[in-house]
């Protein structure tokens, strides 16, 4: 759980990759989740050009698949801790 | 340098220890093994991940050297994540190498059942990266995420991938301290709960407790002591993001590199090992990265039997960190006290006939970390 200074400071990170697309080129189904998370849900790993690749939530109604091209959006993330802050960052969807 | 006294306690959800209780048994018993005085020990360090965040307990140097009669002397922690243990030994090492300490004692320990397996699992994510943590990724998680890749690349198959706990729990069952010394069965391992796909229960490595420790020295006393013929470690980056290959760890091929070539020998000369199989895809990584087989065999060699007790070179005969247990920061320690027990010829009904030569892998969060040693019989 993070302060709303940690969240304050990640601002500019979190959305970083808002509306950018990419493919899927690994995925797993989150069953066992860690503090913080819901479990299940899937995480995808995406490559957005040569360089940069990056993980994130999938929030699409359909299972992700290797090689899907994808979009990433704008979600809520994670729970709020003691500070009761919510944290928005990119999840990521089939391409639009 | 040398290894002259070794211990490991019992592995497994050992409800009546602290971890001060396995900081002293651990400590002690590698003390009385090496025979030196405990006087001459002038360097302790501990090796841990967990105990600050899931205990509230730091300091932990100074706490064994207290616990253990030593107050004064020169202690630390020593914390790589789940390498901690290789890394600390390392330390230990290149202190001998320059001649700051003479005989030093390397305790590894780990207490983790008292929390909820969710509460160790945020703990342990602790090794990772930021961005990792923020998208609900576990350790499971992140090497489901390379296993995905690997089953892909190189037509692997969920039963291929069992091989790997069948293998390891068949060792631990000749282990007494093992957390889980019994056999299992493929259907077993097959069927278990899905944890994070492709990974289900069987392919990952326990919570547990448990410590061990060694005593390394600058001169031999015994025929019992063991030669360290090399010490390595190398580092990568602590996301996946950034890795050149999701199919294998660089740190490892770093570190393997520089210890065949510090030891004056290839993977060929290696009798046994002890490799980091924290989930069932990170050993099949191992044996290619180490050099045992090629890239994309893993999973074939396991399957034939190489790495089994009576196999070419068996592999994890503790019965790894599978079957044996992965108390986090005891891992690396635990592995060199099975490589000593086995070069000595001490390890009873898991002993393998040709051990001369044998390699430690110890492996620091999704491969940031890792740390290689070669011991010999003398």
């Amino acid at each position: 759980m993070n302060s709303a200074i940690q969240i304050w400071r990640r601002q500019k990170l979190n959305y970083q990759h808002l509306g950018r697309t990419g493919a899927v080129i690994s995925k797993t189904r989150i069953i066992e989740a860690p503090l913080g998370f819901k479990g299940p849900y899937w995480v995808v790993l995406v490559k957005l050009d040569r360089k940069t690749r990056l993980v994130g939530q999938w929030v699409d109604i359909i299972e992700p698949k290797i090689g899907m091209k994808v979009t990433g959006v704008l979600r809520r993330s994670g729970e709020t801790g003691k500070a009761e802050a919510i944290e928005y960052g990119v999840k990521w969807v089939r391409g639009r | 340098m040398y290894i002259t006294g070794a211990y490991q306690t019992q592995f497994g959800e050992l409800w009546d220890k602290d971890l001060k209780d396995l900081i002293v048994e651990s400590g002690e018993a590698a003390i009385k093994d090496s025979g030196i005085k405990r006087q001459d020990i002038d360097l302790v360090l501990v090796a841990n991940m967990l105990a600050g965040n899931l205990e509230g307990q730091n300091h932990l140097g100074a706490l064994a050297a207290e616990l253990l009669g030593l107050s004064g002397v020169n202690a630390g922690r020593v914390e790589a994540a789940c390498a901690s243990g290789g890394v600390a030994v390392n330390q230990a090492i290149t202190a001998l190498k320059a001649k700051t300490a003479k005989n030093v004692l390397v305790i590894g320990a780990e207490k983790m059942t008292d929390k909820s397996n969710a509460e160790v699992s945020t703990g342990l994510m602790g090794a990772a990266s930021g961005e990792e943590r923020r998208a609900g990724l576990t350790f499971v998680g992140l090497y489901g995420l390379m296993a995905r890749v690997y089953f892909d690349r190189f037509k692997m198959t969920k039963n291929d991938l069992a091989y790997v706990a069948v293998k390891n729990h068949k060792h631990a069952s000749l282990n007494p301290k093992a957390q889980y010394p019994f056999a299992v069965d493929m259907e077993t391992v097959l069927k278990s709960s899905c944890v994070a796909s492709p990974l289900h229960l069987f392919d990952c490595s326990p919570i547990t407790d448990g410590a061990a420790a060694v005593i390394l020295t600058d001169k031999a006393r015994s025929r019992r002591d063991i030669d360290i013929a090399a010490s390595q470690v190398a580092s990568d980056s602590l996301s996946l993001t950034e890795r050149d290959s999701l199919v294998e760890l660089k740190a490892t091929k770093l570190a393997v590199q520089k210890a065949y070539r510090e030891a004056g020998i290839t993977s060929k000369s290696i009798d046994l090992a002890e490799v980091h199989d924290c989930f069932s895809i990170a050993e099949i990584m191992a044996v290619e990265d180490l050099g045992f087989c090629k890239k994309g065999d893993g999973f074939k060699k396991i399957r034939a039997g190489e790495f089994d007790h009576d196999g070419r070179l068996p592999v994890n005969l503790s019965g790894g960190l599978k079957a044996c247990g992965h108390p986090v920061g005891a891992t690396g320690v635990k592995q060199v006290v099975e490589i000593v027990t086995q070069l000595r010829g001490e390890a009873g009904k898991r002993q393998t006939k040709k051990a001369k030569i044998g390699l430690t892998h110890n492996v620091g969060g999704s491969g940031a970390t890792a740390a290689v040693h070669i011991l010999k019989k003398r």
